[in-house]
């Protein structure tokens, strides 16, 4: 692993303690925003204020741990990064739809089976990203916060909500207004904790607008300043029915932390090329164990804090030690009840801004994922359904209620119904793709726009990377156009490719005789003053953009081997 | 190998001359190109920019062409510069380890602000 010139301090240094701590505490506060999404669900259990702020705390321990955990590496657990734990939006849907089945219990013992499923997915990823394209990742990211925006928007706009003030509206405005100012013109710290201040905004104006009622004050003044979390009231129950929506959390959830810990993997080396899959499965166990202890000690599933790397990047410092400062912080905050209880009265005014301007990034990281592919008419169609049924479901209420009471779960969340449909018609889509397709090209009648066709068309089909994808139609059209007049004997040249969602191959065969593929540049000399020359720089060329490159010649014919990495 | 389509124009700015490709430029198309540019170089321009801002596609065929041109413009005591090299062609001069061996501008305009 070579240090990058970016990174000041990397995941085997030490820092100076100051430095450790300071970069503990920007993690801290950029993590703590996400406390919303527990907040939300002990709410919509009905948890009183007291309740809350315990399990706030409990919350903050097993983020501190979770962290920790992580940038270990005990047994097969834990990816040895600086890669923090947060709250997600990606088990909110789900755990929201628990609370309001079976109160905390019922959160808690799902969140300890995703924890769980996911500790067991974890080495079969490889294998789940064929029925779990990319683009339905994307898809399920943006299913996440939009329904994580609902039903926030919910505790507001719903049927049964308590009527909006004007003075909550004003706070709400105001809330999301710094936060959006912020991330927009806001710079260094300001920009990176904008959410953070934007929340203690939204504090101070409920408390002048009087949106705080006089009981949530009360219940701050009477929590102590220093005191130890009770585990004592945590239970647990488990319903079957729920076992879909969790179970599409937990894969979304294990899909990031691929992504996360790739990111980690990237930051940390300067020679990085392709995502070590044993750090990232440790990572996932990790991710797993961290939500299962949740589950046991009573709070939300936890994730792979994708801004918190992001923020290591930022500042340089990705040290392991900055994971032992974040869980010591967590651990002391939650040491203070104080703090929990002024959590826990978060106005529904602030809490919704805050939850749609995190939802916001969320949903177009969504879609970000989803671009990132070639897509088909059969994936276009896939993903164009499945977001008209997940949003159905929402503006159709009737929908989720006119099924029998066991599908509920399935039906009613949109968030669910959407993935449970792109899944089936993922699979129903399958049907007729060939992962191998040939193409032969007559001598005399070579097009390159014909061979740029036939990868572009069959990229489609797979889903693949267009830059993957072009990286092998330029491969095809520099041989041929190499060893059409001098190497190319007769006959046809047969192009075969095959793809699977990690590699792209193509194999090229022709009568006559290989090119050679140099390790070296011919210099510029060689290649102006004669043809050999020019063939040397197009095998140079070849063997460059491909990702392993194999060439023999046999029985008068030349065959060649191009891999791409995927 | 049916012939790639490639098209040349010419665009005159002052003494200078800016040759403007469309298309893809590939072995069938490349003897065609050096004849063009040797020809512009013959008649006596002094400044020649090739200008790449709708060129699609380019083999290896194409680095030889400008490289002999480089040459070209040498013998001739004559500049020779590049413009617009974006996107999947610039990854190719990358690729081939050639971004060095020429001059290249950003743009058009910018190519033909450096007259001196």
């Amino acid at each position: 692993m070579k240090k990058p010139s970016n990174i000041i301090y990397g995941v085997e240094e030490s820092p100076p303690l100051f430095v450790t701590i300071l970069n503990g505490m920007q993690h801290v506060a950029l993590i703590a925003i996400n406390l919303v999404y527990p907040l939300l669900v002990f709410r919509a259990a009905g948890t009183s204020v007291d309740a809350i702020a315990n399990l706030l705390a409990i919350g903050m321990l097993v983020l501190g741990a979770a962290t920790v955990l992580q940038a270990q590496r005990m047994g097969p657990v834990g990816s040895g990064y600086l890669c923090p734990s947060t709250f997600t939006a990606t088990y909110l849907p789900s755990s929201l739809l628990a609370a309001r089945l079976g109160g905390l219990p019922l959160v808690f013992g799902m969140t300890i089976f995703a924890g769980l499923l996911e500790t067991a997915v974890a080495p079969l990823l490889n294998r789940l990203r064929a029925i779990f394209p990319i683009e339905i990742s994307g898809l399920v990211i943006f299913m996440i916060g939009w329904s994580a925006g609902i039903a926030g928007l919910r505790l507001l706009l719903a049927t049964d909500a308590a009527p909006v003030s004007a003075s909550e509206w004003a706070v709400a405005g105001l809330t999301l207004t710094a936060m959006v100012a912020l991330n927009a013109w806001g710079k260094g710290l300001a920009q990176m904790l904008c959410a953070l201040f934007g929340l203690v905004a939204g504090y101070v104006a409920a408390a002048l607008g009087g949106v705080v009622e006089v009981g949530q004050w009360s219940a701050i003044d009477a929590a102590k300043w220093v005191g130890v979390p009770s585990f004592g009231h945590v239970s647990w129950s488990f319903d079957a029915t729920l076992a879909a929506p969790f179970a599409i959390g937990c894969i979304a959830a294990a899909l990031k932390a691929i992504g996360t810990i790739t990111v980690c993997q990237r930051i940390n080396d300067a020679d990085w090329v392709r995502t070590d899959m044993r750090s990232v499965t440790r990572g996932v166990l990790a991710d797993g164990v961290s939500t299962a202890l949740g589950g046991i000690v009573g709070t939300v599933g936890t994730n792979t804090a994708t801004t918190s790397v992001g923020l290591a990047a930022a500042t340089g410092v990705t040290s392991r030690k900055v994971a032992y400062a974040i869980g010591a912080i967590f651990a002391a905050l939650a040491l203070c009840p104080k703090l929990a209880a002024m959590l826990a009265v978060m106005p529904r005014a602030v809490l919704v801004a805050a939850l749609l301007f995190a939802v916001t990034f969320i949903m177009i990281n969504g879609l970000q994922v989803i671009a990132s592919r070639l897509l088909d008419g059969r994936r276009i169609l896939t993903l164009g359904l499945a977001f008209i049924a997940g949003g159905a479901v929402d503006v159709f209420p009737i929908i989720g209620r006119s099924v029998p009471k066991a599908l509920s779960p399935i039906v009613a969340s949109s968030f669910v119904f959407a993935t449970l449909v792109a899944l089936t018609l993922n699979l129903l889509f399958r049907i007729g793709v060939k992962k191998t397709v040939s193409l032969d090209v007559e001598a005399g009648a070579i097009d390159p726009q014909k061979i740029e066709d036939f990868f572009k068309s069959n990229g489609a089909k797979w889903g693949a990377r267009p830059e993957v994808v072009a990286k092998a139609t330029f491969g095809v059209v520099q041989l041929v156009d190499a060893v059409r007049s001098d190497f190319w004997q007769s006959g046809t040249l047969d192009i075969k490719a095959s793809f699977d969602e990690f590699n792209l191959n193509v194999d090229l065969a022709y009568e006559g005789n290989a090119l050679v593929f140099p390790e070296q540049r011919p210099s510029n000399k060689q290649i102006r003053e004669s043809e050999d020359g020019a063939h040397l720089m197009a095998g140079y060329m070849l063997k460059k953009c491909a990702d392993r490159l194999r060439s023999q010649e046999k029985n008068g014919k030349a065959f060649l081997h191009l891999h791409y990495d995927h | 190998m049916a012939k790639s389509s490639l098209q040349m124009a010419e665009v005159r700015a002052g003494q200078n001359c800016v040759l403007a490709l469309t298309g893809r430029i590939d072995s069938t198309n490349a003897d065609e190109l050096t004849a063009r540019v040797n020809r512009l170089f013959a008649a006596g321009e002094k400044y020649l920019v090739v200008d790449f801002k709708e060129v699609l596609y380019l083999t290896s065929a194409a680095f030889r062409v400008l490289l002999v041109a480089t040459d070209e413009a040498e013998r001739s005591a004559a500049r020779f510069a590049l413009s617009s090299v974006f996107g999947q062609v610039r990854e190719l001069f990358e690729m081939g380890g050639l971004l060095d061996a020429f001059t290249i501008h950003a743009s058009r305009e910018e190519a033909l602000a450096q007259t001196g």
